[in-house]
């Protein structure tokens, strides 16, 4: 998977001792490091999710916005997310295949 | 959970700054591709998703959908090339 193309070798170990501090403090720095990287990368990415999934679907299931969120809106609402959430997922894969095909030309 | 200080990364070895970044790196590369994906996926719904009364992707529309991004990626390198030649003029 093109993901996992620099990701995946964090574990190599260089051999090379560590010039300050030991080594297991080092990595526990370092491994925290990536942890937080990784999670601001989540929460951005579910972010956006939530705000794109919000638009279209508010523009597709409340025509006219009532006093209240009927029982029809809430029914129209949770099938679009399903929906969003599965065209996410194809457009996904065909782009990354799409992108792989296009690097091997 | 404590933030990025510049003291944290002060204390790592070059080895591990080195990894850092290149893991930084593939990180961002990773982070530009799901934005893409945000992109197309929000242009497409809108284009492929006319109504929505089931709560899963029909055929014809998933069909739409790939057909979507494939031509918005044709698109994209159709206008790329134009631009390219006519700057070689």
């Amino acid at each position: 998977m093109a993901f996992s193309l620099f990701g995946g070798s964090d574990k190599k170990d260089s051999g090379a001792a560590p010039t300050s501090g030991d080594s297991s403090n080092v990595n526990s720095i370092k491994e925290n490091l990536q942890a937080q990287i990784l999670q601001e990368i989540a929460l951005t990415n579910a972010t956006e999710l939530i705000s794109k999934i919000s638009n279209n679907c508010y523009e597709k299931c409340i025509l006219n916005p009532g006093s209240s969120l009927s029982a029809a809106d809430a029914t129209c609402l949770d099938q679009c997310s399903e929906k969003y959430i599965q065209a996410w997922n194809t457009i996904s894969r065909r782009y990354l295949a799409r992108v792989q095909s296009e690097s091997k030309n | 959970m404590s933030q990025i200080s510049k003291n944290d990364i002060s204390q790592l070895d070059e080895a591990s700054q080195v990894e850092l970044l290149k893991f930084v790196e593939s990180e961002n590369a990773k982070a530009k591709l799901q934005s893409s994906i945000h992109m197309f996926t929000d242009m497409c719904f809108k284009k492929c998703v006319p109504t929505i009364t089931t709560g899963s992707v029909s055929p014809a529309e998933s069909t739409c959908l790939a057909n979507c991004v494939d031509r918005f990626l044709d698109t994209n390198i159709f206008v790329v090339n134009k631009i390219s030649k006519s700057m070689q003029k």
